[in-house]
């Protein structure tokens, strides 16, 4: 098993690494932008839709990563209370109820993603991006994420530690 | 009465998911699927329809993306050594100023907080310099504590704020507008601050040590230098939201050139900076966004059950005041305030508070500037406020005390309320003169 939750997370890693890289090159797409609008009086016209892709990758594509390292806002008031087993299961019945739901969105974006590849939908700007790339790409992380979810359900059942640095663990921000 | 039924239901089921320590974004999915199919008698077909449909618009809404590039400018100056050029930068300017460097964490925090867009953020990298510095010099710890975590808060109101992009999204607001007016609020809250310090330091001279050291002219020049970085990335990244180059998501691209373009001349830049920025940027920001997205659909939940229709009719009904209804929202914000973070309270109240307050004829932009003030009083409000527990793992005392120490500020934040209640202007006049009424 600690194979596994290990595997779950480097792909969840690996996946947060690439959502980086979008965030890089969203700075840079702006930067462009930003220079064509104020010294060519032009523009790529694209900057929204792009810039939205390059989202939609930073956010879905490092769910898992940004579970497992536990960034994610609990409120754990009452649950702290509880003893270590309760507390385990409670966290484990919790992510796999998570798991279900996400598991579910992920079939809808694979159906939004089946239709637009059928239809051949594009995007209604000059770039004419074909919509089934957007819908896959979040469909990909929505799984990624619900895999991350079930390890980590599974992880609390069997008690094992995260695959995670600790260095990183319960880094929380406002 | 059917409404008043679902709105409890609604509360109850998320307070049982929040109570068994599940996430809070998890905790809102969960609520909503659940309301949706039990109380709302939907088939999972259409809630998944409904609930795709509000991820694939908020996971590409490009407006949002100005989160994670403020955030990623916020990494990067938190990581570099700007919070010590901060405190030498300050500490002459200060010297003159009865209270001496305790002004350093006031004016520090909002210098800081205009180019960060977190309390925490802010709270941290300030305070990991100053708490030493005034403690090894003999200040009073309780005020250099209580100064650092009340002032540690106005990350949130000067823009760039994260709560403020946050709240101008969820009720369609113009972000720039927004940053806008938090400025003077910020600057009201900051100026109430200093004046408490410079009343108590006067009062009793004993919270101040006597310093000897006397700076000459070449120290203020010099400390200039200091704050030059600091004062460039501010006005670059203000600078170009109001000049009109930039809109507020584009002005985090161009803070995040300029901090790379500083660590670079200073000297500090490397690779293992680049990781460790994108990767705390990415986690703080994709939390940020997940509570987001969770929260659209746990507002488009509530529509389908007439919540806040229904929850709007019946306030109505009590013929409450403005004044009124301002007192209980601000009541009820206190509490939310002692159990959540300033993200979550934004986006689980807002879908019953905003069309309460618009209706009851408050500005929504100046709502969105007291809602954020009302989340800084939660940064310090045990049990859960983020600036005690960053100030708890910095100084090491016990958080009761960093409480106690922050309470004075905390009250001054409540002056800060009545006032912005009494003189709407403050908030509203700058935006107004920018961008016109």
């Amino acid at each position: 098993m600690a194979l596994l939750y290990l595997i779950v997370y480097r792909t969840s890693q690996a996946t947060a690494v690439i959502a980086a890289l979008a965030l890089v090159l969203m700075v840079g797409f702006i930067a462009v932008e930003i220079v064509m609008r104020f010294f060519f009086s032009t523009s790529t016209f694209v900057q929204d839709e792009f810039l939205g892709y390059g989202l939609s990758i930073c956010i879905v594509w490092s769910l898992g990563y940004t579970l497992e390292n536990g960034s994610m806002i609990q409120v754990n008031l009452l649950s702290s209370r509880l003893s270590d087993t309760t507390q385990r299961w409670l966290t484990a019945i919790g992510s796999a109820a998570t798991a279900f739901v996400i598991l579910g969105l992920t079939y809808m974006f694979w159906l939004r993603a089946a239709k637009a590849w059928d239809r051949g939908s594009v995007s209604a700007t000059s770039a004419e991006m074909p919509v089934w790339i957007p819908e896959t790409i979040i469909a990909v992380g929505l799984l990624l994420f619900a895999l991350q979810l079930m390890a980590h359900a599974a992880r609390h059942i069997t008690d094992h530690p995260s695959p995670a640095p600790a260095a990183v663990l319960d880094h929380h921000d406002q | 009465m059917e409404a008043l039924f679902s709105a409890f239901a609604v509360f109850g089921i998320l307070l049982v998911f929040l109570s068994a320590g599940l996430w809070v974004f998890a905790s809102i999915a969960l609520v909503s699927v659940v309301s949706l199919y039990f109380l709302g008698g939907m088939d999972l077909a259409r809630i998944g329809s409904i609930t795709g449909s509000i991820v694939n618009r908020y996971a590409s809404a490009w407006e949002l993306s100005a989160i994670p590039m403020f955030i990623w400018m916020g990494e990067i100056v938190f990581r570099t050594d700007i919070s010590m050029r901060l405190f030498r930068g300050l500490s002459p300017f200060v010297s003159m100023i009865p209270g001496k460097l305790l002004h350093t964490n006031v004016m520090g925090c909002t210098m800081f907080a205009a180019v960060s867009g977190s309390s925490t953020a802010t709270t941290a990298t300030v305070g990991k310099i100053t708490t030493r510095e005034l403690f090894n010099r003999g200040y009073d710890k309780s005020l250099a504590i209580g100064s650092l975590a009340g002032a540690g808060s106005l990350g949130l109101m000067i823009p760039p704020s994260l709560v403020m992009i946050v709240y101008g999204i969820l009720a369609e607001e113009s972000v720039a507008r927004l940053f806008a007016a938090g400025v003077f609020p910020g600057l009201m809250i900051s100026g109430l601050f200093t004046g408490y310090v410079v009343i108590r330091s006067l009062l009793n001279p004993s919270l101040v040590p006597i310093d000897e050291q006397r700076f000459k002219l070449a120290d203020f020049w010099s400390a200039l230098g200091d704050l030059f970085p600091l004062l460039l990335l501010m006005v670059v990244v203000l600078g170009s939201i109001y000049s009109g180059i930039a809109t507020p998501s584009e002005a985090a691209a161009v803070g995040v050139c300029m901090s790379l373009v500083i660590v670079v001349l200073t000297r500090q830049f490397s690779l293992r900076l680049m990781i460790e920025s994108l990767m705390g940027a990415l986690r703080t920001s994709t939390m940020i966004c997940i509570l987001l997205i969770a929260a659209a659909v746990l507002s488009t939940t509530m529509g389908f059950l007439h919540i806040p229709a229904d929850v709007a009719t019946g306030i109505a009904s009590l013929n409450l005041s403005p004044w009124g209804l301002l007192a209980i929202l601000s009541l009820f914000y206190l509490g939310l305030g002692f159990l959540l973070d300033g993200n979550s309270i934004v986006v689980m109240s807002l879908p019953i508070a905003l069309p309460l307050i618009t209706q009851a004829g408050f500005d929504p932009i100046w709502f969105g500037v007291y809602l954020v003030l009302m989340i800084e009083m939660a940064a310090v409000t045990p049990p859960i406020g983020f600036n005690l527990f960053v100030l708890q793992g910095a100084t090491g005392y016990p958080i009761g005390r960093v409480a106690r120490s922050a309470f004075p500020f905390f009250a001054l934040m409540v002056v800060g309320v009545f006032l912005l209640a009494l003189f709407p202007q403050i908030v509203l006049w700058f935006p107004d003169l920018i961008y016109g009424k």
